[in-house]
């Protein structure tokens, strides 16, 4: 049904012409404010007065989950805990035998000259918004600058990478997720008699994509990636973080070399905390 | 005139529908579909204002979600302001009360905001984009339905600005 529009021309255009005008200009500001690594002052005081009730929001979402998850999962969880254990067994035999290798490497590296790097201090960070932008893959942690966080930082969670800090608000910090198509990682298959090398981008999807690979390299479906600690134009991962796993190994179009796919090791869609290495 | 419990209703609903979609708005995705909750809110409370107060409201959510991280923060706002803006235009010319207006207001709202989006910021993978857009359209359009229903029940019966009589 059409009604008759009592409103004039000139005045409705007038707030459209203002709030792009708005935006624009908010706009310029933010970039330039992200293109120094820092958020602009209006971005941080708007994540500040939002995050506790985002923050608070997912709190409740969280403890309702917890509530009412051992009820549907009861039957699961008994089976589930037994395969745990025999697993935290296991692991705990692997973990005293590779105290020892890393004793032996150490030792000898020090005898032939070999710097040590030391292991990076982690700072522990809660997620305050997953994936809050659809143009990119990001997540928003509650740890900022007064927090010592610097662009450029890498973050991972438990299972592995995540991404690097690329905005840092006093409070809060923006990292952009390895998934993001603008991200790469130099790489490595883990695999000792492989060793082949290359870079995991992002594709926009769940998945990531190896390339800059031969394509005789010695690559296999299962082989674990990690980062090769190379590539300074990419951002400076440490070496050895877990990356993924190997999913598909194909050749491009040009048969020249291959092309990768990586499963990530860390759960982009479900991360609910991060450590941030300093 | 539109009653003032009416504006307040309209950014209540979006400023609390973007709370929500940065809380859970990653698990408000089926396969491919991906809705955003505080741009549904927008267009729907957009059909209960005028077209300066959703151009407004669209500016305010394009703030919010570009301070959270978007690295086109100013198209993010112009997109924004632009589909509050036209959705509040139809208000004018459009019968409000019904759930299949705000359904396909959303669905076409949603496809407006990413072309002006596009157009703002282009994308070098165009196919993907186009294909997310979609997903996205069909995704908010589903979620209006229920929101729709929602917000009509505090918006609609303070809305005194029709004149049938004309």
């Amino acid at each position: 049904m059409l009604l008759t529009d009592t409103h004039r021309p000139r005045n409705r255009y007038f707030g459209v012409v203002i709030c792009v005008a708005i935006g624009i200009g908010l706009g310029i500001w933010f970039g330039a404010s992200r293109s120094t690594g820092r958020s602009s002052p209006l971005a941080a005081a708007v994540r500040s007065a939002t995050q506790p009730a985002v923050m608070g929001a997912r709190a409740v979402g969280t403890w309702m989950r917890r509530q009412t998850s051992w009820v549907v999962r009861a039957r699961q969880l008994e089976a589930e805990n037994q395969r745990l254990r025999a697993h935290v067994g296991r692991l705990e035999g692997e973990i005293a035998g590779l105290h020892e290798a890393d004793a032996a490497a150490s030792r000898l590296r020090a005898q032939i000259g070999f710097a040590l790097t030391p292991l990076p201090r982690r700072l522990a960070a809660d997620v305050v918004a997953l994936h809050p932008s659809p143009y990119c893959d990001s997540v928003t942690l509650n740890r900022g600058a007064s927090d010592g966080i610097r662009a450029g930082m890498v973050v991972c969670a438990p299972q592995g990478v995540l991404g690097r800090v690329f905005e840092v608000a006093p409070g809060t910090c923006g990292v952009l997720l390895l998934t993001d198509s603008r991200c790469a990682i130099g790489s490595v298959i883990q695999r000792a008699d492989s060793r082949v090398t290359g870079v995991c981008r992002g594709t926009g999807a769940k998945s990531l994509s190896m390339v800059y690979v031969d394509h005789d390299a010695d690559v296999r479906v299962g082989d674990a990636v990690v980062s090769s600690g190379m590539g300074e134009a990419l951002g400076i991962f440490p070496k050895g973080l877990p990356i993924g796993r190997v999913t598909r190994v194909g050749d491009d179009m040009s048969g020249a070399a291959k092309v990768i796919d990586v499963a990530p090791a860390a759960a982009y869609d479900r991360i609910e905390e991060a450590y941030i290495l300093l | 005139m539109k009653s003032r419990s009416t504006r307040i209703w309209a950014w209540i609903a979006v400023v609390g529908g973007f709370i929500f979609d940065m809380a859970y708005g990653h698990t408000l995705s089926v396969g491919p579909l991906r809705a955003d909750l505080g741009f549904v809110c927008l267009m729907v409370a957009g059909l209960f204002v005028g077209a300066s107060t959703g151009a407004v409201l669209g500016l305010a959510l394009g703030i919010l979600q570009a301070s959270y991280g978007s690295v086109y923060a100013g198209s993010v706002m112009v997109s924004r302001a632009a589909a509050g803006w036209g959705v509040g235009v139809l208000e004018e010319h459009l019968f409000r009360d019904s759930a299949h207006v705000a359904v396909a207001l959303t669905f076409a709202g949603t496809l407006f905001c990413e072309l002006t989006f596009f157009a703002c910021a282009p994308q070098s993978a165009i196919g993907e984009f186009a294909t997310g857009s979609f997903w996205t359209a069909c995704g908010n359009g589903l979620l209006a339905l229920p929101v729709y229903l929602a917000l009509r029940r505090v918006m609609a019966r303070r809305t005194d600005d029709v004149d049938y009589s004309r």
